[in-house]
């Protein structure tokens, strides 16, 4: 057994590293804060760069002090600073509305870049809009509020509706970005319900409920797009 | 035989090893850097993995931490040592989480007797569900938590009690020895080399004021090659020796001549 006077060495010592208290841990503060606002400014380019040097050290120290961080992984833990943000930071949020979009958009494209394979390995797809698709896990969508994708940063305070979806391309690997229609949007984030019999069903179901009639032309697109996905190896 | 002289695989290096621009006899990765990988990196390792064979270093396992060893992590490592054919499997003689958090780095433990058994009985644990031999790592620190012993004593002891193996890290003797006003060759002279699984040899920046650091980042000094060369007879044959790399990969001639020089020097 460990004696209690070096259990409390320890946890204190990691304590005042963690809460940057001025002594002789100093040098390991320093160590254990660069490793990990190197590893978080690779993930977060946009996120720090808008912050501003004195929001975002102030960021890291915070998350260091406060969240006990929980991947073994190396390449995983930066995702655990957009979990932080979504219960803490309340003054940083406030200030800087779009802060969760934005953490969660870039978190999201190293996430889907690194993240184990997961192929579409059914063939329920058949071409027609009498089944329902299975999706590969290297696609996401997302409904922002904010256009936290737009190259132009200037534009990331105007506030609305956006539907993205990132996914990774089978043959690259590269991660790749389209925007989605509002109705695209609510198509795909319903047909991962399993619930869903068919993607005629879910349109039956999206016009009774929503009074929005969805004609010829927009079920030969949504074919069209879903053909593209398929062929994309997202949906199989 | 000559031991096999490895390499620290980083993804900044996997292009040109694979291309064949830079051939070590093996190469030492830390799983935590590619557990859970897909896309073109899983495809990368793979075809590495192919083409060499790796050693694993690794950095959470925490070793040194007061609670017991995280068995759902471990189980995560040895598969992945198993996937890729990896038989040595070292890890750092310190603690890197505590209180449930992780803090990706290495942290000093206190020498005592107390430590030494309770890490006896955690290395105990991890080679039951590694299946393999835990080969444990004498790292640098830069302060010195109140003990009962020397860090050699305690390596020696530890690897008496708990029979794991250890990795005998050349830089970091050195760089204990300078931060701590003692002399590196009284540590190599008492050491137990025969229980020797593993070698490391890295680079230290010299350039801070009052503390030498660890770095990895550049080429290995001197006074490393120096000690290497003098205890390299004392190593049991066929052990590994590994140039520790982390940063700065640019040029790649730099690091292929700086390697093909310590093979020439063994
Ligand atoms: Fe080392």
């Amino acid at each position: 057994m460990i004696s209690e006077k070096d259990h409390i060495w320890q946890k204190q010592f990691a304590r005042n590293i963690r809460r940057k208290t001025p002594d002789s841990s100093a040098v390991y503060q320093k160590m254990v804060r660069d490793n990990i606002q190197d590893n978080l400014i690779n993930v977060y380019p946009i996120l720090s760069h808008l912050l501003g040097v004195k929001n975002w050290n102030n960021l890291v120290d915070n998350f260091i002090e406060k969240h006990s961080c929980q991947s073994l992984v190396f390449w995983q833990f930066p995702g655990e600073l957009y979990d932080y943000l979504v219960t803490g930071e309340l003054a940083l949020k406030k200030e800087y509305p779009f802060i969760l979009d934005l953490a969660l958009y870039e978190w999201s494209i190293v996430d889907l870049y690194f993240r184990k394979d997961h192929p579409a390995i059914s063939s329920a797809f058949d071409g027609t809009l009498k089944t329902t698709p299975v999706f590969s896990k290297e696609f996401e969508i997302f409904h922002f509020n904010y256009p936290v994708f737009d190259k132009n940063w200037k534009n990331i305070t105007n506030k609305g509706n956006y539907f993205l979806m990132i996914y990774r391309n089978q043959t690259s690997f590269e991660v790749e970005l389209q925007q989605l229609s509002p109705l695209l949007f609510t198509i795909l984030s319903n047909l991962q319900n399993p619930d869903i019999q068919s993607i005629e069903e879910l349109l039956d179901l999206i016009t009774s409920e929503t009074n929005f009639k969805i004609n010829e032309q927009q079920k030969v697109d949504l074919l069209m797009f879903l053909k593209d996905l398929y062929s994309k190896k997202l949906i199989a | 035989m000559k031991s096999p002289l490895g390499y620290t695989l980083r993804r900044d290096i996997a292009d040109p090893l694979l291309a064949g621009h830079f051939a070590p006899d093996f190469l030492e990765l830390a799983p935590e850097n590619w557990i859970g990988l897909g896309g073109i990196w899983k495809r990368k390792l793979d075809q590495l993995n192919e083409q060499f064979r790796f050693t694993a270093h690794g950095l959470s396992l925490s070793i040194g931490s007061p609670e017991p060893v995280n068995i759902e992590g471990l189980k995560v490592i040895k598969q992945f040592l198993d996937d890729y054919n990896i038989d040595i499997y070292s890890e750092h003689l310190a603690f890197s989480s505590i209180d449930n958090a992780h803090m990706y780095e290495s942290m000093p433990i206190p020498f005592t007797i107390e430590s030494l058994n309770h890490i006896a009985e955690k290395v105990r644990v991890a080679q039951e569900v590694l299946e393999r031999s835990l080969v444990l790592e004498n790292v640098c620190y830069y302060i010195l938590p109140e003990s009962d012993m020397s860090e050699l004593q305690y390596i020696k002891e530890l690897q008496q009690i708990s029979k794991c193996g250890l990795l005998l890290d050349v830089s970091n003797v050195y760089v204990n020895a300078k931060n701590h006003g003692y002399c590196s060759q009284t540590f190599f002279r008492d050491f137990p080399f025969e229980h020797v699984h593993y070698v490391h040899v890295g680079s230290y920046d010299t350039n801070q004021p009052s503390v030498i650091f660890d770095s990895h980042d550049r080429a290995i000094d001197k006074n490393t090659l120096y000690d290497l060369l003098k205890i390299k007879d004392e190593i049991p044959s066929n052990v590994p020796i590994c140039l520790e790399r982390e940063s700065n990969f640019e040029p790649l001639d730099e690091l292929v001549n700086e390697f093909k020089g310590v093979r020439k020097l063994l």
